[in-house]
Formats: structure tokens, C-alpha cells, sequence
């Protein structure tokens, strides 16, 4: 079956399309959700209200204006997105997940940094560094975008993008 | 190598590592995320049809209530113009004294099954014609227009005097003419004298087509429409509940703020009690306070471009809307802070709430005197939540020294389109003008579902307490 046939299908609720097309975007989508959120269990509730968007709403992707990949990829950016502007973390967050990503940096040399390992530097930044990082350098949006996304200046998505870099750079020296 | 450079080469440095997935375990999503969205989905569905049988519902209500109004004024005009309104000319010279013209009636080309005459065509007034008047009459009360004729209007309420009663003695008429006239009749002039009082004795010059109504106080009526405008304050409160008990750090949410509404509505007068329905915007605000300590970690420094040392870090906070993180970062020199310090935060958060309310509801009149009124009134409603914003000040001291603030404003959309039913209780004053009524109401009301999205674990909730203080301008339909 190919993706435009499952996507014809998904789009009549069927939920053996779906599943196939979540096992086949599911890693991809969870790795946005890693990037932006801090630990699995927020990365997957922000996951899961992406795929309620992506497959109540699947009538409405056109094809000839994209791929299913960028327009679902989008969506999950989204739902990070909200989460990063007001999630629940409950009364007391400590952050175990990040804390033991960045122990087991500390014995990588650059050149053999693993995508995880990069995952999990990218998810120690501050939420403002990170969501514009992820936006800017991986995602594609330029900073006017950025802008109207997160409800800050062109200005400010500038100096953020250049605070994350700077940190990555100072986490990236310390690594190797 | 020039900054640029740099920026690009880290750039595609994580570009390119991070396009690799592979196919480790680590960015794989745990099997029950797929099944939670999925039950969502169908929730949704489930919920979907919900919303709309209520909207369905909810528009037959506010349909057959507008219908049931408009159905009861026609019922109200057309009853008027049957019992208060009965118009019969009398050629002037058939009243005359000693005349012996005949006495006839301008029968109304618009005469209704039920009698109402109103002038137009003369015909001679015969027994069978005033008897298919079935006119209870109530009061007579004469008129005369500029063209000389008489018009006898009936008047509820007055008298029980029958019309039919008094012309039962009239003779059946002959070619258009009575047997006798009033004046040769002493005992029907007697009674037309009797039966009509003396004040309504007193001509009163109508134009020979105007509509006569007769006892046109409306205040007679028993039953009326009004459509109104209100416009008032709210005074609202956000309490928090929770299994465990609340963070102590939280303050001062659950105090009472001020906001508006404004609206319209609709209501139905029947005697003592009013039925009304009524949508209407507001405005509500809540402030709330959390103050906590958050410990200093060179892991969170970092050197900006004149090698000054940041320090950025994300504090997590709560309020009675939701809890979220607000990031935070200052120049670290000069503020003499190492590892383990302990930093006083103090976030302030307000939520200001935009609603859409529909509510519908009935006041029982416990009170009247002359145009005033007094009632006691209850609702139920349904508000939407149709926008949140907040506006977030963050504050961070150390040793009561401000070391770095935070401002933000923020529109939460994960509140959006929320449906939250409420319920009200109060007390309502009424005046009354004459096709206008001023009223001024208060009410205590409650949310019955909480603001926020319950957390499954604490299980904190929200309600919303508002107390409502409206002035209410309404026109009589």
C-alpha cells in the first residue's frame, strides 16, 4: 500500500491506515517532541495531542500543496509549541531525564556525539533558547515566524538564537 | 574563522547528525501513545455529537421560546382589538332629540367574526347583527368624531353589562329602519344611559378611521415580551480544590476581581414569574501570586558575546489557570551568586478570561408596590471560554535584592473554546416606565465544571465564583 492510498484511507477513519502511518512517522515525530521538551513523558503527551490533530484533521491535507511529512511535521512543532507556552509539570519539576543525558555526554568526543546525545543537549536549553533553535536551525522558520509562533520580537528570537548557540557551543567545548 | 561560519558550521553539524533517526529504542514513543489518541479521537467524536444535540436543543428552546412570544402578542393584539375595541357609528341625527330619523350603524368593512366594527359602510342596526356581535360588553363609552358620528367603544374590566342585554329590546328593523328610535323608546334610552358611566360621557373627538382602543392602559395586560440590554460588573473569584492539599506557596488567587458583561436577552412576563434568556460577553480577571526558591547552577551560565556570564533558567510555577514554566535569565557578574545559593522567585500571573454566556432562566415577583417590583431570580447558563490572556511579571531576588525580572504576555489557547456551565442565584429590582422597564440585579453564581483541565493525579480543580451587579434596560414588545 502506498502513503497516498494509506492517506485515502486514514482519511475514511480507518484505523488500520493510521497505525501503519503512525509506525512510519512515529520515530521522526517523537524525536521533534524530544528536541523541544524537556523528558519522554512530556516529548510523548505532546506527541499524543499531535496525532488527535493530525488524524482528525487528515480531510483537510492536500497533497498537491506538500508532503504528508511536512504537514504533519508541522503539527507536532505546534503542539510542542503549546506545551512549551503552558504545560503541566505539577507543583515540583526535576528534570531526572535531562540530568542523566548530560552524564552521559560527558564521555563523548564530538565527532562520535550520537543524534540522542545531541537530542539531549538541544533539550537542556533554557525553553525560549530551545524553541528557537529548533525552529530556526532545524525546523526552518525564519525569525518573522519565529516571531509571531512564539509572541516575541524578530529582535528577540535574534538575540535567543544567539544566546542557544553560544551555550551549545560552551556544552560542546566542555564535552570534548 | 568569522562568527557566521561558526553559526553554519554548528548548524548543519546538528542538522545532519540529527537527520539520522537510526533505529534505537530512545526516540521511539511508548505503545500507548497511539491507543490514548486514538480513545481521544473517538471521545471527541462522542463529545462532538453531545455539543451538538445541546446547540440543537438550546436553539429549539430560544426558537419556541421567540415563537411562543410572538404567537402570544399577535394572540394579545388580536385579542385586543376583540374585547377593548368596538366601534358603532350613529348618524348624529339618529341621537337627535325628537328626530325621527332612523338609528343605524356603520357596520366595519374590517368587522371581525368576532364583532369589532370599526366605521365604514352604514347599515341599519337590526337585532340579529348587534346579537352576532357577541360583544361581553364591558363598558360602552362614547365618542363623537369630527364628522359627527358616534362611536361606542366596550372597555374590559369596567362593566358586566351586556350590549346583547340592552338591545334584546330593540324591534327587528323594517327597509333599514328601527320600529322606534332611542327616543321613542324610553326603556332602551334608560338603559343606554344606565349602562354607560358619566365620565365616559364626555365626547371625545376621534378621527372617523383611527383605531379607538378602549382601556388602552397596557398595564392591563397580563402578559408581555420584553427584549433588553444589560450592562454590569463582575466580580469574580478562582477557587482551587485538590486531593492533596494545595502548594503553600501559591497566594492570593482566590481573591475577588473586577471585570464586565454586557448583552442582550429576551424575556417573557406571565403574572408573577419571568422567563428570560439572554447572551451576553464579559470580561473576568483573576491575579494569583506563587513564590518559591530556586537554587543557583553554574550548569545553567553562560557567556555572552562581551564574555559577561548569563544565567538562563527555566522556573516552574503554578496558578489557577494552569501551571506552566517561565524562563529567566540576568547577567550573573556582580551578583556575587555561587553554586547552591538559594534565590527567592516571586511570580505574579493575571488571567484575564473572555466568555461567551448563554443563559436562560425565570424571577418570581416577591414584591410589588405601585411601578415597582422586587423578584428573586435563578439561571442556568453555558460560557465558552473564547479567550485567556495572561500576563506574567517574574521576579527574582536574592538576599531581597532584585536580580532579574521577567515580563510576558501571553494568549493561552489551550483554554479556547472550553465549555463551562454555571448556575445564579439573586435579586432583581424593577421599575417600570411605560413601554420601558429599568431593572438592577445582582447575582451569585458558580461555575459547575472546573476552569482548568483536571489533572488525573492531583485531581486540582478550579470553579469560578462571580458575583454579577447589572443595570438592565428592556422594551416592551
Amino acid at each position: 500500500m502506498t502513503e497516498v492510498q494509506l492517506i485515502k484511507a486514514a482519511k475514511k477513519n480507518q484505523r488500520k491506515a493510521q497505525s501503519v502511518l503512525y509506525d512510519t512517522y512515529k520515530r521522526k515525530w517523537f524525536s521533534i517532541c524530544l528536541r523541544y521538551l524537556k523528558g519522554s513523558t512530556d516529548a510523548e503527551d505532546a506527541l499524543q495531542n499531535a496525532l488527535v490533530k493530525i488524524f482528525s484533521n487528515i480531510k483537510t491535507f492536500d497533497a498537491k500543496r506538500g508532503s504528508f511529512n511536512a504537514w504533519s511535521s508541522r503539527i507536532v512543532v505546534n503542539e510542542c509549541l503549546m506545551l512549551l507556552r503552558g504545560r503541566i509539570h505539577g507543583f515540583k519539576h526535576v528534570d531526572i531525564d535531562n540530568q542523566q543525558h548530560l552524564e552521559d555526554l560527558s564521555e563523548s568526543p564530538l565527532d562520535r556525539l550520537s543524534a540522542r546525545e545531541l537530542t539531549a543537549l538541544i533539550s537542556a536549553l533554557p525553553t525560549g533558547y530551545r524553541a528557537v533553535f529548533n525552529l530556526y536551525v532545524l525546523d526552518g522558520y525564519n525569525h518573522r515566524e519565529i516571531a509571531e509562533q512564539l509572541g516575541i520580537t524578530e529582535g528577540t528570537s535574534k538575540s535567543q538564537l544567539f544566546k542557544a548557540r553560544r551555550m551549545l557551543m560552551e556544552k560542546l567545548e566542555v564535552l570534548i | 574563522m568569522s562568527s557566521e561560519e561558526t553559526n553554519n558550521n554548528l548548524d548543519d553539524f546538528f542538522r545532519s547528525r540529527l537527520s539520522e533517526q537510526g533505529d534505537e529504542a530512545w526516540n521511539l514513543p511508548s505503545d500507548r501513545v497511539f491507543e490514548a489518541a486514538m480513545a481521544q479521537i473517538d471521545q471527541r467524536r462522542k463529545r462532538r455529537w453531545f455539543f451538538w444535540l445541546i446547540l440543537l436543543g438550546l436553539s429549539l428552546g430560544i426558537a419556541g421560546f421567540v415563537y411562543w412570544s410572538l404567537d402570544t402578542i399577535q394572540g394579545l393584539e388580536h385579542e385586543v382589538s376583540q374585547l377593548k375595541q368596538a366601534q358603532i357609528e350613529i348618524p348624529e341625527d339618529a341621537l337627535s332629540i325628537g328626530g325621527d330619523s332612523p338609528v343605524q350603524e356603520s357596520a366595519s368593512s374590517a368587522m371581525d367574526e368576532q364583532g369589532a366594527i370599526t366605521s365604514s359602510t352604514s347599515k341599519p342596526i337590526t337585532k340579529d347583527i348587534v346579537s352576532n356581535l357577541d360583544i361581553e360588553t364591558k363598558l360602552p363609552v362614547y365618542s363623537q368624531t369630527p364628522s359627527s358620528t358616534y362611536i361606542l367603544t366596550t372597555e374590559a374590566d369596567r362593566s358586566t353589562t351586556s350590549l346583547q342585554e340592552i338591545t334584546n329590546d330593540i324591534e327587528p328593523a323594517e327597509n333599514g329602519h328601527f320600529a322606534n328610535s332611542i327616543e321613542d323608546d324610553p326603556p332602551l334610552k334608560t338603559k343606554l344611559v344606565d349602562a354607560i358611566p358619566s365620565p365616559a360621557l364626555s365626547a371625545k373627538p376621534v378621527k372617523a378611521n383611527d383605531k379607538v382602543v378602549g382601556g388602552s392602559d397596557s398595564s392591563s395586560s397580563k402578559s408581555q415580551s420584553r427584549l433588553y440590554l444589560i450592562a454590569g460588573s463582575n466580580w469574580s473569584s478562582l477557587s482551587m480544590t485538590a486531593n492533596d492539599p494545595l502548594p503553600e506557596n501559591l497566594k492570593e488567587y482566590d481573591n475577588w476581581y473586577l471585570g464586565y458583561q454586557y448583552g442582550l436577552g429576551l424575556s417573557r412576563v406571565k403574572g408573577h414569574v419571568t422567563y428570560f434568556a439572554e447572551l451576553s460577553l464579559s470580561q473576568t480577571v483573576n491575579r494569583s501570586v506563587f513564590k518559591d526558591q530556586a537554587v543557583y547552577s553554574k550548569q545553567n551560565e553562560f557567556m555572552n558575546s562581551n564574555g559577561d556570564p548569563i544565567y538562563a533558567t527555566d522556573l516552574d510555577f503554578d496558578s489557577p489557570v494552569l501551571p506552566f514554566s517561565q524562563e529567566v535569565s540576568f547577567e550573573a557578574s556582580g551578583k556575587n551568586l555561587n553554586e547552591g545559593d538559594t534565590m527567592d522567585s516571586k511570580m505574579s500571573i493575571e488571567n484575564t478570561f473572555h466568555l461567551i454566556s448563554l443563559d436562560v432562566g425565570l424571577q418570581y415577583s416577591i414584591w410589588s408596590k405601585g411601578k415597582s417590583r422586587i423578584s428573586a431570580l435563578a439561571s442556568a447558563g453555558l460560557n465558552v471560554i473564547s479567550e485567556l490572556e495572561q500576563d506574567v511579571h517574574l521576579d527574582l531576588y536574592r538576599s531581597e535584592s532584585l536580580i532579574g525580572q521577567e515580563r510576558s504576555d501571553l494568549n493561552t489557547t489551550s483554554l479556547y473554546n472550553r465549555w463551562v456551565p454555571s448556575v445564579q442565584l439573586g435579586l432583581s429590582y424593577q421599575y417600570q416606565f411605560k413601554d420601558f422597564e429599568l431593572s438592577f440585579r445582582t447575582t451569585y453564581g458558580s461555575s459547575l465544571r472546573s476552569i482548568r483541565e483536571v489533572d488525573p493525579n492531583t485531581q486540582v480543580k478550579t470553579q469560578m465564583q462571580l458575583i454579577r451587579t447589572n443595570l438592565a434596560l428592556a422594551y416592551r414588545l
